[in-house]
């Protein structure tokens, strides 16, 4: 079997849908009537917000020759699903647009890539376009992986795709072979009503059939195979075995998405000491943040959502908690903040539910005075009094053009980032490598990073363990009501200045009352930083539009709507969305 | 008490902060499909009513002759009660001796005089025709005519607006022969110029204060407020308004009336004239109130006029005291409150929605 497995690396809006629809024409795996736009995203969310977050494989067949497409998610809080379905394929098409020319988000992956020895065909993409320019982008492509053959296509019209297709086989490796025993990576996961968990697999070594049982290596847990197959556009197609060099999928009854990691190696049960593949890591989450209905009585609704919606995102971890100001809600674990907007989205999309989101947070690695170690994940629980605390760093590496190095700096060191390495890749782009706490990233660094180099840099991190810190919880009050769901935890030296942030933010985010309102931030029982809403003074419509009675009833009616998406704090009433902005000022 | 209200939809000109229904005439024939139209719609109206109310757009738009044609349909078909009120609005620059004497034939008794400002700044600023001069001409024929009961509109609060001619105003149009006026905040609506032309109101500490001053000088001299916007000499209450705020049954005619059949639908005719002369039945869009609809107007009513809101339990505003005079169960807003009286409205509301026990007491 002539096999060829490769995936597509692509800066969002570079073209990488509209390639994969002309693959699926051309090789007829679709008809053209078939073809809706990008027919591999298939999240409304993903398409509306451009970026891929699940892959959805998809094998063609094209001549003798069978062709595995594996998208890949584009967004640094899913690195590591990137790296595995790189590991998957033998192959990667570089795709640039040539009216855009290469942005670094793109090098980060294409390093991935090269890291993963993958064939890499750069490709020019959009060369129908008036203000294409080919040549700058050319050798931007050279400057970058040395004298290679760029292919010139028009994905939209078809130009130059055919061709594209005979590279990819005449350069992309078939896949080898070491082994007849089984060796599978899950590269990906999902979720059937019936089938229960489904792993998506490449098959390294070995075949896997029906009936035969199998192990996972990072659970040891073993399961019957009860279904294989491969992926078509349309759904999932039976077949009797996959075999070495093979990307399908295993049905094997298994329960729970967790059971099923991303990276981890599937083996042939007979043979438990068969060697796992290198790179498996424990998705953790990077941030954390309270999620709780805007309506009390909607708290079982959102825990059937969640749970839901878990059971498609082994990366989703949740406990129940209780808020006094907010009532009963959840303690949610996100990758990082677009995985958390995500949530957010799906959760009022999906399940129609209004939330508030608290501020995120890291988690705090705390000793007590009493000796005792602890995590603490909820700023409120932070304590007062400690022996030492600790907060979680990040290896930071920032790509960028060598013309924003000083502004980028300077961004890091207010950060509180130290710089551990900075080298040029070639003379006009460097690269930067920083250790920083996590809680300075998570915020707008990423947004930060991109203004300040007209979006040309591109950025990535590791976690790499817990610092020491000096570090203080903030609470604050609203009209002297503590609002748990507001404390944030600061390195002391910055508390003073965030809290000020924080609490302008808040007096300009929450609505004028019938009633003065006094906000405050404090550490402990010191206030330090303090700002008041002045009250409503004027909110009446003079005329009663003569006998148009309902008129004026609908503009109260429409008043009274808006108030339902209010929290009540205390007699304060909050607009939910106050918690999530409140974080966008807190890193000046 | 039941009233019918009569809509003209013609304007000569459009005012900049004016959002009723109207539009400007394009022919003198346009006006008589109208008529034409309407009387239709009157006839099939015909019955006993206490009020009448010709408003706009500017009914003495009309000339003489066809403000005749209408009256002769209005009186052939509107019986009136004893005691009845029939009002007409007018605009200062169109009132002459020939209409008003046309007015006191047909039994009207009752003029709205829309002079918005004694300032002609003011005036030109809001895109009215007519100036202070000729409202002290129009005020006198109108004395000399014999009408006893005639009532002004102004408009304030608009940053284009000055305290101290605000107050020059009112201490002139109390001393007219008038038994009413109505006071209104200017509201920047959609869709009109002043909307688009982002046209500000002066701040609210200036806005109370004029509400202050204007409360001080309007009751030195008789002027009671009744409704929040609405003052008037003793006796001289607008019956018709007074229909509306009360939410007794009422029926208007012409494009972009509004009617409403005691106790729970209300329907308005379609705004916009082509449509109105094609089938105004077909476009009429009704409604029928929930109990949850009925409360809300309720009490956002009631809370405008002077009689205030009765509760069942007064405890429910007991944090809200210092926007209301509280007379037994009976509370009225002051004027911290009155300036905040539509988030009052919806407080209050929800606080006696949220208690199933709890009913108003006039429900």
């Amino acid at each position: 079997m002539n096999i060829r497995n490769f995936c597509i690396i692509a800066h969002i809006d570079h073209g990488k849908s509209t390639l994969a629809d002309r693959l699926l024409e051309i090789t007829k795996t679709l008809r053209e009537d078939e073809i809706k736009e990008q027919v591999l995203d298939s999240m409304d969310l993903e398409r509306e917000k451009g970026i891929t977050i699940k892959m959805h494989p998809v094998r063609m067949e094209y001549k003798d020759y069978i062709l595995n497409l594996i998208d890949t998610p584009g967004h640094v809080d899913f690195t590591y699903e990137v790296s595995r379905s790189l590991k998957a394929v033998e192959g990667a098409i570089l795709l640039i647009d040539a009216t855009q020319g290469i942005e670094a988000q793109t090098i980060s992956n294409l390093y991935l890539a090269l890291e993963n020895n993958l064939v890499i065909i750069p490709v020019i993409n959009k060369i129908d376009l008036p203000n294409a320019e080919i040549e700058r982008v050319e050798s931007q492509i050279r400057e970058l992986i040395g004298n290679v053959k760029v292919s010139r296509i028009s994905a939209k019209y078809g130009w130059g795709v055919e061709e594209l297709i005979e590279r990819i086989i005449n350069e992309v490796p078939s896949p080898k072979t070491n082994s007849d025993k089984l060796k599978a990576l899950i590269f990906d996961a999902i979720y059937d009503d019936y089938l229960g968990v489904i792993p998506y697999i490449r098959v390294f070594d070995g075949e896997i059939r029906p009936k035969m049982k199998i192990l996972f290596k990072s659970t040891s847990r073993e399961y019957e195979v009860l279904e294989v197959g491969y992926f078509h556009p349309n759904g999932r197609i039976k077949k009797d075995k996959l075999s070495s060099g093979e990307i399908g999928y295993v049905v094997a009854n298994i329960r729970e998405i967790r059971e099923a990691r991303v990276g981890d190696t599937i083996v042939d049960a007979r043979y438990p000491q068969t060697i796992a593949i290198e790179g498996f890591r424990e998705i953790k989450p990077m941030i954390y943040a309270g999620i709780y209905p805007i309506n009390p009585s909607e708290f079982e609704e959102l825990r059937k959502a969640i749970e839901k919606l878990s059971l498609n995102d082994a990366s989703l971890v949740y406990i129940p908690e209780n808020s006094p100001a907010l009532g009963p809600g959840f303690r949610m674990g996100f990758l990082g903040l677009l995985h958390l907007e995500i949530f957010k989205e799906r959760i009022k999309r999906e399940y129609d539910l209004d939330i508030v989101i608290t501020i995120p947070n890291v988690e705090y690695e705390v000793i007590l005075t009493n000796e005792e170690k602890v995590f603490i994940n909820n700023p409120k629980d932070f304590p007062d009094y400690y022996e030492k605390a600790f907060e979680p760093y990040v290896l930071l590496k920032i790509i960028t053009p060598s013309e924003y190095l000083g502004n980028l700096i300077t961004l890091l060191q207010n950060r509180r980032g130290i710089q551990r390495n900075l080298f040029y890749l070639d003379s006009k782009t460097v690269e930067m490598e920083y250790e920083i706490p996590l809680y300075e990233v998570i915020f707008d660094l990423f947004d930060k990073v991109k203004s300040l180099s007209r979006g040309y840099a591109s950025m990535d991190y590791e976690f790499i363990g817990f610092k020491e810190g000096d570090l203080v919880r903030v609470d604050i009050y609203v009209a002297n009501e503590k609002v748990d769901a507001l404390s944030f935890v600061v390195p002391r030296i910055k508390a003073y200045e965030v809290s000020k942030n924080i609490v302008e933010k808040l007096r300009s985010l929450i609505p004028r009352q019938l009633f003065e309102v006094k906000i405050q931030a404090s550490i402990g029982k010191r206030v330090i930083a303090s700002e008041r809403i002045p009250p409503l003074r004027k909110d009446v419509t003079a005329k009663c539009y003569g006998g148009d009675i309902t008129r004026k009833r609908k503009l109260l009616e429409r008043q009274k709507e808006g108030k339902k998406r209010m929290k009540m704090i205390g007699r304060v009433e909050v607009p939910s969305e106050v918690f999530l902005e409140v974080m966008k000022i807190e890193n000046k | 008490m039941k009233g019918f209200y009569i809509h003209i939809p013609f304007c000569k000109v459009k005012c900049l902060y004016c959002d009723f229904y109207k539009i400007i005439p394009k022919s003198s024939f346009e006006i008589d499909n109208f008529l034409r139209v309407l009387s239709m719609e009157i006839h099939e109206n015909s019955c006993y009513y206490n009020t009448i109310f010709i408003g706009g757009g500017t009914p003495n738009i009309l000339d003489r002759n066809k403000l005749i044609e209408l009256f002769e349909v209005i009186v052939k078909n509107i019986k009136l009660y004893e005691n009845y009120e029939w009002t007409i609005e007018l605009n200062p620059e169109l009132v002459n001796l020939d209409n008003l004497v046309i007015f006191k034939d047909y039994g009207i008794n009752r003029l709205s005089l829309g002079i918005q400002s004694l300032d002609d700044y003011e005036l030109k600023f809001m895109g009215r025709l007519h100036r202070k001069r000729d409202v002290f001409k129009k005020i006198d024929l109108i004395e000399r005519l014999g009408f006893e009961n005639v009532n002004v509109d102004i408009i304030f609060g608009g940053y284009f607006q000055d305290v101290g001619k605000f107050r020059k105003t009112l201490y002139e149009i109390v001393n007219f022969p008038i038994t009413h006026i109505s006071t209104y905040l200017l509201t920047i609506e959609d869709g009109t110029p002043f909307k688009k032309l982002n046209i500000k109101l002066k701040d609210e500490d200036t806005i109370e204060e004029m509400f202050k001053m204007k409360e001080e000088i309007l009751y030195e001299h008789g002027f009671y407020r009744y409704e929040i916007s609405n003052y008037a000499k003793k006796g001289f209450q607008c019956k018709h308004n007074l229909i509306y705020w009360k939410r007794e049954s009422y029926i208007g005619v012409g494009p972009s009336a509004a009617s409403f059949i005691k106790p729970n639908i209300r329907y308005k005719n379609v705004e916009n004239l082509g449509l109105y002369l094609e089938d105004y039945k077909k476009y009429r869009e009704y409604e029928f109130l929930n109990d949850e609809q009925i409360l809300l107007e309720k009490i956002y009513l009631s809370l405008r006029l002077d009689e205030g809101l009765e509760l069942q339990d007064i405890s429910i505003v007991s944090d809200l005291t210092e926007f209301f005079n509280i007379y037994g169960n009976r509370i009225k807003p002051n004027i911290k409150g009155i300036m905040v009286l539509d988030r009052l409205a919806i407080e209050i509301f929800q606080r006696i929605n949220s208690r199933e026990t709890l009913k108003l007491s006039s429900l």
